[in-house]
């Protein structure tokens, strides 16, 4: 491995949870993400030279990844609804202003914090990937409660995290 | 309005959208900067998520369990089962890599550790100076000090040869090698006294020894016992109200009380108390105490970024797995080599490519002791995402380097031939290694890199890893017992 592909591996690793949100606003399928987030990595590596280094790279793999996401919609396209031209343009600016909320890093706390079927639900929607219908299939709920259940535990981490991240400021 | 939008935004991430819906919320995202922004920001929720469950999942379980994938009824139990499970297994396979390594901690009369007087290392009466026209009375070599402060001014250092004198440490940590191979890794404050090649005597400190096959009977005499090593390795903790303990960590050693000449034998696993009166009592095993000196009586002198030690004890070879973490585990004792040991790097320099790599022998009878470092990634054994082929989107760039005390003779970074020198050394077979691989050099342009330094002491690694794989590279450390340092004692 020569020093640039090192250099592009560094820069890669600190873009790359950025750039696999972008693509995961776009492609909601798991394994179609993965493979289009390892596309776009091989691209980020392989295109490098024409990496200009007075341009921020968060952009630049974003805008890769954008190249991806078109070529992979060009073939999947079918039945899939995915976001039109106009709504991944604005995601793609607003992703590459964007880093992930610092609060977040309270998730593991708040995870813990779930009672034990809050945690299983996670754990079949996070872990496993599992869409509200294959959820329900497992734990006797309908889809629908399930996705209320989701929609009620991400309220209430998304306040787990809030509050903790607020109280560890104002404790300094 | 705000529950309406965030049913859509969760809607869409959970895929549960109807095409309406799905233009409804569209409209919403660009209807605003902030609601684009809000949106993005449930994006990297949605991401966050993933990734702790998916790393939770992983620190709970046994990496090699899989999970069910059949529609059961779930019970929450699993997961504190699984943790339980995965510890039993840590617990069997402890046996696959032990330390060598023994420690005692002592404490004598309340009177001597407080009496500031006295030469650090002191030349006992009987020990004659030697000047270099008389007979070489030495019988071991200080091979390393490390922020050490003796008792005075009259301190040794690395390369000095010793005779039978007195170590005493305020403070650090300082190895000495007898010539029959025995090492002993001192931490102040401590006094040692060296009485012959075979006979020590620690009066309080952390004392750690490897005391290799050929030298057993190596004695330390401790306050109120004996402790005799009867081959392999042990340890001994003595604290400030005259209360040792005694560990084994490998082997076996036979303690034996001055008060009733109470002989006990004890073997790996186990431990004792002796109280200052000579008595003697079964204790849980421990050896937390220990893994502070564990490095040092390893010969390692230092380590920087990735490095990490294994834990002494106990040990899992698959469960040590973490992420950006090389392992460092020392396999067994010193030995000398019975046959001619292949390796792929002799030659300080630089290695990326196989085509550098110089494939060469350490001849036989060379006294070499053995270290594996140990890359094992992170990985979700989670079956819906296994891929055939590793996802360059795992990878990181872990560095690291790591500076040994004697010269590194040669390194093993090749698949055949880590597999052909595996079990060469580990005390015990090395058939519990998991999954792992030599370095990836050159391959597809993303591959490690490994430096051998000029001193031949330090190697520096970088490693690419992704995916389901470990690195493993071995290190072969000269461990040659020899008076090498020329300095002698004043």
């Amino acid at each position: 491995m020569d020093d640039s592909t090192r250099h592009a591996t560094r820069l890669w690793t600190s873009a790359q949870p950025v750039v696999a949100a972008f693509v995961a606003s776009v492609v909601r399928d798991r394994r179609d993400r993965e493979d289009v987030l390892q596309e776009t990595a091989l691209a980020v590596l392989n295109s490098f030279e024409s990496y200009d280094s007075s341009q921020a790279f968060q952009g630049w793999a974003i805008g890769v990844a954008r190249n991806q996401i078109s070529l992979y919609l060009r073939r999947k396209r079918r039945d899939r609804l995915v976001f039109n031209e106009e709504t991944i343009a604005n995601l793609q600016s607003t992703f590459e202003q964007s880093s992930p909320p610092e609060e977040l890093d309270h998730l593991p706390t708040c995870i813990d914090q779930l009672p034990g079927r809050a945690r299983k639900i996670c754990e079949l929607r996070y872990q496993k990937g599992l869409k509200p219908i294959a959820i329900s299939e497992r734990i006797g709920m309908t889809a629908n409660s399930v996705s209320k259940a989701l929609q009620r535990i991400r309220e209430q981490l998304r306040e787990c995290i809030e509050d903790k991240f607020v109280s560890e400021g104002a404790n300094g | 309005m705000s529950t309406h939008i965030q049913t859509l935004i969760d809607g869409y991430l959970d895929e549960t959208l109807t095409p309406d819906q799905l233009s409804e919320l569209e409209t919403w995202i660009n209807a605003n900067p902030d609601h684009a922004k809000r949106f993005v920001d449930a994006v990297h929720f949605d991401e966050r998520m993933t990734a702790e469950l998916s790393w939770q999942q992983f620190t709970e379980q046994d990496p090699a369990k899989t999970e069910p994938t059949e529609p059961t009824a779930v019970s929450p139990a699993n997961s504190p089962l699984g943790k339980r499970m995965a510890w039993t297994i840590a617990a069997i396979a402890a046996a696959i890599l032990l330390v060598a390594g023994w420690a005692i901690r002592s404490t004598d009369d309340p009177s001597k550790p407080n009496r500031p007087t006295g030469p650090s290392v002191a030349q006992t009466p009987s020990a004659p100076v030697a000047p270099d026209n008389k007979p070489d009375t030495t019988f071991a070599t200080l091979v390393q000090s490390i922020d050490a402060t003796w008792d005075d001014d009259h301190s040794s250092q690395s390369g000095d040869r010793l005779d039978a004198q007195t170590i005493r440490l305020q403070s650090g940590i300082v190895q000495v090698q007898f010539d029959s191979g025995v090492e002993v890794t001192l931490e102040g404050p401590a006094s040692y006294e060296l009485q012959s090649i075979d006979r020590t005597k620690l009066a309080y400190g952390l004392l750690s020894a490897t005391v290799p096959p050929g030298a057993e009977g190596f004695r330390v005499d401790t306050p109120s016992a004996q402790v005799i090593d009867l081959g392999t390795a042990f340890g001994i903790e003595l604290d400030r109200d005259g209360l040792s303990k005694v560990s084994v960590f490998d082997g076996e050693v036979e303690v034996v009380t001055d008060k009733d000449r109470q002989k006990r034998l004890l073997t790996e696993g186990q431990s004792v108390e002796l109280s200052s009166d000579g008595s003697m009592s079964d204790i849980a095993f421990e050896t937390q105490r220990f893994e502070k000196l564990w490095p040092f009586s390893s010969g390692i002198v230092k380590s920087t970024g990735a490095f990490r030690f294994a834990p002494p004890w106990p040990r899992s070879v698959n469960r040590i797995q973490s992420d950006r973490r090389v392992f460092v585990l020392p396999e067994g004792y010193a030995t000398r080599l019975q046959a001619p040991c292949s390796v792929d790097i002799t030659e300080p320099g630089k290695y990326t490519k196989a085509t550098q790599l110089l494939p060469s022998d350490i001849p036989t009878d060379r006294r070499v002791r053995s270290f594996l470092l140990m890359f094992n990634p992170e990985v979700s054994a989670d079956a819906p995402i296994n891929r055939p082929r590793p996802l360059i989107r795992d990878l990181e760039l872990v560095e690291g380097s790591i500076t040994f005390q004697q010269p590194i003779l040669g390194v093993i970074v090749q698949d055949k031939t880590l597999f052909a020198t595996d079990g060469r050394f580990s005390l015990r077979s090395a058939a519990g290694l998991p999954f792992g691989q030599g370095l990836e050099l050159d391959a597809k342009r993303i591959s490690d890199i490994i430096t051998l330094s000029e001193d031949r002491r330090t190697i520096d690694l970088s490693l690419m890893s992704f995916g389901r794989r470990g690195d493993h590279v071995r290190v072969i450390v000269d461990a040659s017992i020899r008076p090498f340092f020329s300095r002698r004692p004043k």
